[in-house]
């Protein structure tokens, strides 16, 4: 299992172990550099390791939850979330940040991406996800592909003092992912958003680990105006178009709403290909 | 923004795929659509026919020259006309046979209506007239245009008889009206001639010569009378000097001319002597001698004569004897008088005739003219009646061949064929047709609905029109159930396609047969 795992990271950051191979020709400075965010992932790597897991889902199970796993992690949507995780630490570095899945309608994916993307990320034994359910009006799709039932979450949280944050935050059966559900009470979310608490909670969770990616699967643009909000808190927005359901004027309002800055780029969802049916 | 060829084929493919049960579905059912729409279209035998046709308007050559032609019609035009006409078209039901059955009204003009579309009449050269016509039955289409051809070549030669005998009718109405005109013209030629018998050899020159020798006289005697004038003229003068010399001649001339010669002898000697002197006494009475002498004289010439003598006549003494000379030139005098009275007479003569012959000259040219004119109009009437009756002949002449149905160049230039294969649309046209429509339906159908759609397929778009990078694209999650599912259906699809194009052979095969 483990042996798959490495390989699946080897898969998955070509780059991290080809820096092993050629590190001795490197620059004296890009070594030091690289030597020191190595120790920096080692540690990161140990303290994730003692993470409490229970009921961890095979991947098979993740693959029925349509989770991308070791298993699939050569397949094409492995590949894209691979892809697409591997673009956004490009872009970052190794620092944890808080990212925003947001679709531009209802359905529009933004939970799958989420869920796959915290997947994809937390394939790397020193970093880990945690996706918070932002849908507080409704709560989105991933908490039914995660199986869950309702539980307290981000709402229940928010509003009552006497929950505390370690009570939100569930495993998902996905190493090194947590999840915080939506909730229970169903209030206004843009006060919540607003809140301090809110804020001071999302700097804690992406706090509490090194290399702590925070994913917000944000309500769609076009449907919730709390959107905006969550796209202040975070350091980089990806945008979630499904194939074929978006036109480019529901794209340009809701990019009137968001704004262009944060954004990463588009993710485009759910492309039918015609390789898909031939591969696992 | 405009895709590129090549994205919009991946994109085509890949809605194709998606929806490719529906394209498989539609391919099915239009196909089959098409192809049972083609075992019920019914069959059409088209037969043809052509004539050549050598028609000119028989009025053209007659009226040549004489008349201006109408301009010639379509033959193809006139051929329609003639074919697609009612009474026409009934004639053919009834040969071909429609009209077997007793049909109501409406029937039969439902069958005229369709007969009128079946039938095709166009030109296929200059001189050729191409008539079609479509039947169910190759038989009854062969029969069709048979009747048609020979029905239209029997009503063209009607037409055409009728034609140039209405061509010859309208010449001999002509010939009638110039013969009427040419006599009247005759007529009045001889009337006028009648009323104008005198100037008829009157002519021209023999007044002109008789008018320049009146004037000629004219001239004459004009001279004459002026020499005759002068001539008098001095005849009176020589007359009046004449005169004087005579009266010195008289007796008491001579009287007082002695008187006169006393008196001067008188005077003398009374310069020198007085009264007394016997001489001058003398002398005094031979003065009063002679005046009493010619006292006695004038006393004496006064008796026998009387009062007959006027006072301006020159008295004459008879015992004077009168001039020889003067004698002479008295006569000649009134001679010359006379001469010129008679002159004058002669020349007012002169003057009438020639006025008269002048009023002759004016009524000559007048006449002339008007026979001219008479004359002229008896002409062109008689050669436009000569050149009519020439053309009523050859109306005739044509007339007659049209009669004879030998003057109508129109024959079968070939005849009319019973068709074996049919025309039009055969069950192979709606087979491939069928193919063709049921896999172009539907994809054009998609490929409408790709164009019209606004939503974006083209990942292009985002970078271009949105300045957007795409991170990446994730292809549809396909579970493993799905992707059984998935595999079975095509399984299915393509069964179904192989069974309807194993459908289609064997309904095209079964029509060769003749099964269906």
């Amino acid at each position: 299992m483990s042996s798959g795992i490495e390989k699946a990271l080897r898969r998955a950051n070509p780059d991290a172990a080809r820096r092993g191979a050629y590190a001795g020709k490197a620059i004296a400075r890009v070594t030091g550099k690289r030597s020191k965010d190595i120790s920096r992932r080692v540690e990161a790597q140990q303290a994730l390791s003692r993470m409490e897991e229970s009921s961890l889902l095979t991947p098979d199970e993740l693959t029925a939850r349509r989770i991308i796993s070791t298993k699939t992690a050569d397949s094409p949507v492995g590949n894209a979330f691979r892809e697409l995780r591997g673009k956004i630490f490009k872009e970052f570095g190794d620092e944890g940040l808080v990212i925003s899945v947001i679709s531009i309608q209802a359905d529009g994916g933004s939970s799958f991406v989420a869920l796959n993307l915290a997947a994809a990320i937390a394939f790397d034994e020193s970093r880990s996800a945690l996706i918070i359910d932002c849908n507080i009006d409704r709560g989105s799709s991933i908490k039914t592909q995660l199986k869950e039932g309702i539980a307290l979450g981000l709402s229940d949280y928010l509003e009552s003092d006497d929950i505390a944050e370690t009570d939100i935050i569930l495993q998902t059966g996905i190493k090194r992912v947590r999840f915080v559900p939506a909730g229970t009470e169903f209030g206004n979310p843009a006060e919540h958003y607003n809140s301090v608490k809110f804020q001071q909670f999302i700097d804690a969770a992406s706090s509490r680990y090194d290399n702590r990616y925070v994913i917000l699967d944000t309500p769609p643009i076009l449907e919730s105006a709390d959107t905006s909000i969550l796209v202040e808190l975070s350091d980089a927005v990806v945008l979630v178009v499904p194939y074929g359901k978006i036109s480019s004027m529901q794209l340009s309002d809701a990019l009137d709403i968001i704004g262009k800055e944060k954004i990463m780029g588009v993710v485009v969802n759910n492309e039918p290909e015609m390789r898909s049916y031939n591969k696992k | 923004m405009e895709d590129s060829l090549e994205e919009k084929l991946g994109i085509i493919i890949k809605e194709a795929s998606v929806h490719r049960r529906a394209l498989v579905y539609g391919f099915i059912c239009i196909s089959l659509l098409v192809l049972v729409a083609g075992l019920y279209f019914p069959k059409k035998y088209e037969s043809s026919a052509t004539i050549i046709v050598n028609q000119k308007d028989i009025i053209e050559p007659l009226m040549e020259g004489r008349a201006v032609a109408t301009g010639l019609v379509d033959v193809a035009e006139q051929a329609r006309e003639l074919v697609y006409s009612r009474q026409f078209l009934t004639k053919v039901m009834k040969a071909v046979g429609w009209l077997d059955t007793p049909l109501t009204p409406i029937e039969e003009e439902r069958i005229r209506d369709s007969l009128k579309k079946a039938i095709g009449v166009k030109n296929s050269g200059e001189n050729l007239i191409d008539i079609s016509y479509q039947d169910e039955d190759p038989e009854r289409a062969k029969l069709t245009v048979d009747k048609l051809v020979e029905f239209f070549i029997e009503d063209s030669r009607i037409r055409k008889s009728e034609e140039s005998r209405k061509a010859y009718e309208f010449v001999d109405s002509q010939v009638e009206a110039y013969h009427k005109k040419l006599v009247e013209a005759e007529n009045r030629l001889k009337d006028f001639r009648s009323k104008n018998a005198g100037f008829q050899n009157g002519s021209d020159t023999d007044t002109n010569r008789r008018i320049a020798a009146l004037r000629g006289q004219i001239e004459q005697t004009k001279l004459s009378i002026s020499e005759e004038e002068i001539r008098k003229g001095s005849l009176e003068k020589q007359l009046s000097g004449e005169a004087g010399l005579t009266s010195s001649l008289t007796r008491e001339g001579q009287y007082l001319s002695r008187i006169v010669e006393l008196q001067n002898e008188l005077d003398t000697l009374l310069l020198s002597y007085t009264d007394t002197h016997p001489d001058v006494i003398v002398l005094k009475h031979q003065i009063e001698d002679m005046k009493r002498a010619i006292k006695k004289e004038r006393e004496r010439n006064r008796a026998p004569s009387g009062g007959a003598r006027s006072e301006n006549e020159v008295y004459v003494d008879e015992g004077v004897r009168l001039s020889p000379l003067y004698e002479t030139l008295r006569n000649q005098l009134s001679q010359s008088k006379t001469q010129i009275a008679t002159l004058n007479a002669r020349l007012r003569e002169n003057e009438k005739l020639l006025q008269e012959e002048i009023e002759l000259n004016k009524k000559l040219h007048e006449s002339e003219a008007t026979l001219a004119e008479l004359n002229r109009d008896y002409e062109v009437n008689q050669q436009i009646y000569n050149d009519l009756l020439r053309r009523r002949e050859n109306a005739r002449v044509s007339m007659n061949m049209d009669i004879s149905q030998k003057g109508l160049d129109m024959k079968v230039y070939e005849p009319a064929y019973l068709p074996i294969e049919p025309s039009g649309l055969r069950l192979l046209h709606f087979a491939i047709g069928g193919i063709i429509l049921g896999i172009a339906l539907p994809l054009g159908a998609l490929v409408a609905f790709l164009e019209l759609d606004p939503r974006i397929r083209n990942k292009r778009i985002f970078e271009k029109e949105f300045g957007l990078p795409v991170i990446t694209s994730i292809p549809r999650w396909v579970g493993e159930e799905e992707l059984a599912e998935t595999r079975v259906e095509n399984r299915k699809l393509i069964l179904m396609l192989i069974v309807s194009v194993l459908l289609y052979v064997a309904i095209g095969l079964a029509r060769i047969k003749g099964v269906i």
